[in-house]
């Protein structure tokens, strides 16, 4: 005698192995626990009890396996509609939940794909923002959202969800200047509650062209407003690969000492800046313009003006 | 074998079946009777009737490749799919979507050569979660030859930028394991013929190659919770224009702000480590006055100086 369990996983089983459309004539006569005493006729007694204990056992399926067993008109028969994953994707995202450990966010119903790695073996440590899954709530329901960001209420339609530098960062339209806006998540300013969800579902549409990467590019040589000036940039042999990492551009010449960088700088005060954390193993060679705001500030806090 | 709801024996079935499938070469029948909590004879019993489709059923329904089986010795693995797991319909529930999402996007940010595989599912899940998300994971330059060395149990000669030093220095470490955390490339090593391990960051790894030592990986190195640099911390109190707080360089820290009678306000900065001191005291602007400590303004000012004197000037 078939146990409830055996039997519901022996119909998908028998469902996936017959590949064609099931009835419930055949399913009655093939699949352990639904054996009955004579051959079924539609409308009889047994006929109805068997097609109830089917309907059960479908919503079991449905409910606890995410396999979706249903009876199509048109095909006279009980189909299984095709899986979400195959099996290599399934393969690739459980080697990915091994590599990648993502902190912050809840483990989902027990079994579920990339539960039971093992997460001794992580490569990549990611850790999801809390205010993630609110605003991924909204950004589904088209939904604007309200919050406090330096001091200010700000009400503005969510249209991404990103990372940058290891901080998570929210772009959103803000309508009260018709542009979009970087939010750092660690940034907003906690209230009760932090971000609050308009009820009002589908307020907004994200356009078509809108750049999902550009979005995230917070690199001030990116964004940057000041007039793009194209840098050359000598730097020291050791500190040649960290540079290029956190300015960007392209080495045109190189040689026993070091490398010469060149980039269009779109932002004049983070390039010094960012330039100074080198502590004078990176020295911009031209334009004029860019090696005096290095120089004169310099200067100035050394005293010699 | 004592009566268990149809639904916990699912999620019993479930947790069992990602174990095997997930654990590379499955798991024991008696660490998957811990995981879920029964004793190993119960746990037999009950996976039996699946551990035995293909038996029960001459073959009909689903072949041994496409089950999972216990092994004689005593660990249930999956050969090669799982019928299961291969016939789901829906997508993963909402938590365990958005976490797949996030590890498929910071694997394909990784990833060094082709993951079409992988891209698909991260197509299928971006319609379930979000197409509007984006994690992206920086690979230093150096990356792939400390994780080469790392896996074939090599040494590493490095030429090393400590976070307070202004010149690397040449070592050879053994890189018992490699890790991103915060947003940065880590190796946990020892500096060859030494005992402690250390952190050492990729990305300030100015060259590599491979060394001659070999050694065969610990395989209890974990990753740290987190890195205790407090003792580095180095705090400045600065006096400025509201608007030259947003100029300081990030990482440092700005404690509260007092606003001062003559319109400046008044912070606390604290940074790690001296260099990144130094790096702070010569970013802000000459008119931002340093309060505290006492030797900030002379450090400030011969730090300007040590630079322009490297720039010739």
């Amino acid at each position: 005698m078939a146990t409830p369990t055996e039997r519901i996983l022996s119909l998908a089983a028998y469902a996936d192995g017959r590949g064609a459309p099931v009835s419930l004539e055949a399913i009655t006569a093939d699949v352990p626990g639904y054996e009955v005493d004579a051959p079924l006729a539609a409308g009889t007694a047994e006929w109805e009890t068997a097609r109830k204990r089917l309907q059960r056992d479908l919503a079991d399926l449905r409910e606890h396996w995410g396999i979706d067993l249903a009876f199509d008109a048109d095909v006279d028969g009980y189909v299984l509609a095709p899986p979400f994953l195959d099996r290599y994707e399934r393969a690739a995202l459980i080697a990915a939940a091994a590599t990648v450990e993502v902190e912050g966010v809840a483990p989902g119903v027990p079994g579920a794909i990339g539960s039971a790695v093992d997460d001794t073996v992580a490569q990549i440590v990611v850790r999801v923002h809390a205010l993630v899954a609110v605003l991924r709530g909204a950004m589904a329901r088209h939904a604007a959202v309200t919050f406090t960001y330096d001091g200010a209420v700000r009400r503005v339609e969510p249209w991404a969800l990103g990372t940058w530098r290891n901080r998570w960062y929210l772009a959103a339209h803000d309508p009260s200047c018709d542009a979009l806006r970087r939010f750092r998540l660690d940034r907003i300013e906690p209230s009760t509650p932090t971000i609050a969800v308009d009820d009002e579902p589908d307020a907004f549409t994200v356009p078509d062209g809108f750049d999902l990467d550009a979005a995230f590019d917070l690199d001030p040589n990116s964004w940057g407003t000041d007039a793009a000036m194209h840098a050359c940039v000598r730097v020291e042999r050791d500190h040649v690969d960290a540079f290029v990492v956190e300015m960007g551009g392209d080495i045109t010449a190189q040689d026993a000492r070091g490398a010469v960088v060149e980039l269009v700088v779109r932002e004049h005060q983070s390039f010094r800046t960012r330039l100074l954390s080198f502590g004078g193993h990176a020295t911009v060679e031209s334009p004029p313009e860019l090696v005096a705001l290095v120089t004169s500030h310099l200067r100035a806090l050394a005293g010699d003006t | 074998m004592p009566s268990l709801s149809k639904q916990r024996e699912f999620e019993i079935l479930r947790v069992v079946l990602a174990l095997a499938e997930e654990r590379g070469d499955g798991i024991s029948l008696a660490d998957a009777a811990r995981t879920v909590d029964l004793d190993e004879a119960t746990l037999r019993d009950l996976l039996t009737p699946v551990l035995y489709l293909s038996f029960h059923t001459s073959g009909e329904f689903v072949d041994e490749a496409g089950a999972f089986l216990l092994t004689e010795d005593g660990r249930l693995v999956v050969t090669e799919d799982h019928w299961l797991r291969s016939l789901a319909s829906t997508p993963p529930d909402r938590d365990a979507a958005l976490r797949l999402l996030v590890a498929g996007l910071a694997m394909q940010s990784a990833a060094s050569a082709p993951t079409p595989d992988l891209d698909r599912a991260v197509e299928k899940l971006r319609d379930e979660v979000t197409d509007r998300l984006q994690v992206t994971v920086a690979t230093p330059p150096c990356l792939g030859t400390v994780q080469r060395a790392s896996r074939d149990g090599r040494s590493l000669r490095i030429r090393y930028l400590t976070d307070h030093a202004s010149t690397p220095t040449d070592r050879e470490i053994l890189p018992l394991r490699v890790f991103s955390k915060w947003g940065h490339w880590y190796v946990t090593g020892r500096d060859v013929g030494t005992t402690s391990e250390k952190q050492f960051r990729i990305d300030r790894m100015a060259s590599t190659e491979p060394g001659d030592v070999e050694f065969d990986p610990p395989p209890d190195v974990d990753i740290p919770d987190w890195f205790d640099l407090t003792a580095h911390d180095r705090t400045i109190r600065v006096r400025c224009a509201p608007g030259q707080l947003d100029a300081i360089p990030r990482p440092a820290t700005i404690g509260a702000v007092t606003e001062l009678d003559d319109g400046r306000v008044e912070a606390d900065v604290t940074i790690s480590g001296d260099r990144r001191l130094d790096w702070v005291l010569v970013s802000l602007d000459p008119s931002t006055e340093v309060v505290s400590p006492d030797d900030a303004i002379e450090r400030r000012h011969d730090h300007a100086r040590r630079i322009l004197e490297r720039l010739g000037c």
